[in-house]
């Protein structure tokens, strides 16, 4: 065999060398390793599928998450304001007899609101589990719910609430709940309206993670919820009305509110 | 789909990792006796070399899912089966020679004085081939079974085995001379 000037190459030997290896793999290896491979196939999918599936189980995580938060902040929410809305001053007495030293208003109305605050309360329950603003009463304010953004506003039992409430002034009510513009202690007995039979819209804690109990507290007082936005001239007019209506109290907690929203304007003589 | 005979080995080594079994069949069909040789032809034990071939082919198939092109398939799949080997001879420590290309060269086997038959010379000059293989230093034998059985080019044996493409050079020229210098009498 002559050297050859390709080194690495030498098609004799490579031909001598095939003659003489017809090794092969034994027939049962070949079994073993082919099923191997189709079980890895048929287990691959599998694998592939959870890799493909992290991305929109990893957005449902967030999603879960996200309305668990919101959710619990909802209800810590609501539980504060369960304790003002059924305080005399956002959920004025219904024409009912009231126990004497029972500061909640009559829940003869809507005898599931502390059912509906005790389920949401119960550690049972967990609170990203609860569905949020179930409306615990037969008949919810329609208007509200289906104009304000239903995170912000639900129907709850036993508030006073404008029965046909435009989207405007339902918006502006919420404003003025969630400025906190309402004064809760002062007017309590002048915002008991007859009117507050209906279910009312009230706060959702949703309106703000670091809403202060002052801008919790409802301010959704039908008196000056259209009012909100307007000038002081407005309110003295809506003020004479009620006065001229002879409705005294509804007058006098006008004026009190006007005196804390404006307290740089005077209040006419004929209206203190 | 049905799988392309024609398709090249990392196309066939894709639709396997996509999941398609065939191809998997295809590939093995086409590398199973050349990995199955050099196993056998660097270990010289029947039985060893049906333990690491499966080995081999289990690890490619735990693999799959890793798979990239990045090199030509049999260079990747004879990388796969010379770390095994190592792994097997660490474990046995029966120690890889290392670049021991100034081993001696046996003395080559005189071909017979009679006439023989055109087959048997053709099988005798395979025999003596082989022998003159496993004499071989592991890493030269390594370098001429990778190059006949993978067809891996220089560089590819480099890869292969990890080293440089100069030692793999240097590798397989040794184990040619050798073997050329083993066959003379056959010419």
């Amino acid at each position: 065999m002559t050297p050859r000037p390709d080194m690495e190459h030498d098609p004799q030997l490579a031909a001598i060398y095939r003659a003489g290896t017809a090794a092969e793999p034994p027939a049962r290896l070949d079994d073993t390793i082919r099923a191997a491979a189709r079980r890895a196939v048929a287990a691959g999918p599998r694998r592939a599928g959870v890799r493909r599936s992290m991305v929109p189980v990893s957005l449902a995580a967030v999603i879960v998450l996200s309305v668990t938060v919101v959710t619990m902040m909802r209800e810590q929410g609501a539980d504060r304001l369960d304790s003002t809305t059924l305080s005399p001053e956002t959920a004025p007495p219904a024409p009912v007899a009231v126990q004497p030293g029972d500061a909640r208003p009559p829940v003869v109305t809507a005898p599931k609101v502390p059912e509906a605050s005790t389920a949401r309360r119960s550690p049972a329950a967990p609170p990203g589990l609860v569905a949020p603003a179930e409306p615990a009463a037969p008949a919810p304010a329609p208007a509200l719910q289906a104009d304000s953004p239903p995170r912000r506003v639900t129907a709850e039992p036993g508030m006073a609430a404008p029965d046909s409430e435009s989207p405007a002034k339902a918006k502006a009510a919420e404003m003025t709940r969630s400025e906190g513009f309402a004064d809760t202690s002062r007017d309590n007995a002048a915002v008991r309206s007859p009117r507050r039979s209906a279910p009312a819209p009230m706060v959702d804690a949703a309106s703000g993670a670091g809403a202060s109990a002052k801008s919790a507290a409802p301010a959704g007082n039908a008196l000056w919820q259209d009012l909100v936005l307007a000038p002081p001239e407005k309110w003295l007019q809506r003020i004479a009305e009620l006065r001229h209506a002879g409705k005294t109290a509804d007058a006098a907690a006008l004026v009190a509110e006007f005196r804390r929203r404006f307290p740089g304007e005077e209040l006419p003589q004929d209206l203190r | 789909m049905p799988t392309d005979t024609d398709a090249t080995d990392e196309a066939l080594m894709l639709g396997y990792r996509d999941g398609d079994a065939a191809a998997f069949d295809l590939l093995y069909g086409r590398h199973k006796g050349g990995v199955y040789r050099y196993l056998l032809r660097q270990c010289r034990n029947a039985a060893l070399a049906d333990e690491l071939f499966q080995d081999v082919w289990m690890n490619l198939i735990r693999a799959r899912a890793s798979y990239t092109v990045q090199a030509k398939f049999s260079t990747y799949l004879y990388r796969i089966a010379h770390n095994r080997l190592m792994d097997q001879f660490r474990r046995d420590d029966c120690g890889v020679s290392l670049d021991d290309e100034s081993a001696p060269i046996d003395e080559p086997v005189a071909p017979r004085s009679t006439e023989p038959e055109p087959g048997t010379v053709a099988r005798e000059q395979a025999a003596q081939l082989l022998a003159l293989l496993d004499a071989l230093p592991d890493e030269q034998r390594a370098a001429f079974v990778l190059q006949q059985e993978g067809g891996l080019s220089i560089e590819e044996i480099a890869v292969a085995t990890g080293v440089t493409r100069e030692t793999a050079k240097s590798r397989l020229r040794y184990a040619l001379a050798k073997l050329r210098q083993g066959m003379q009498a056959w010419q």
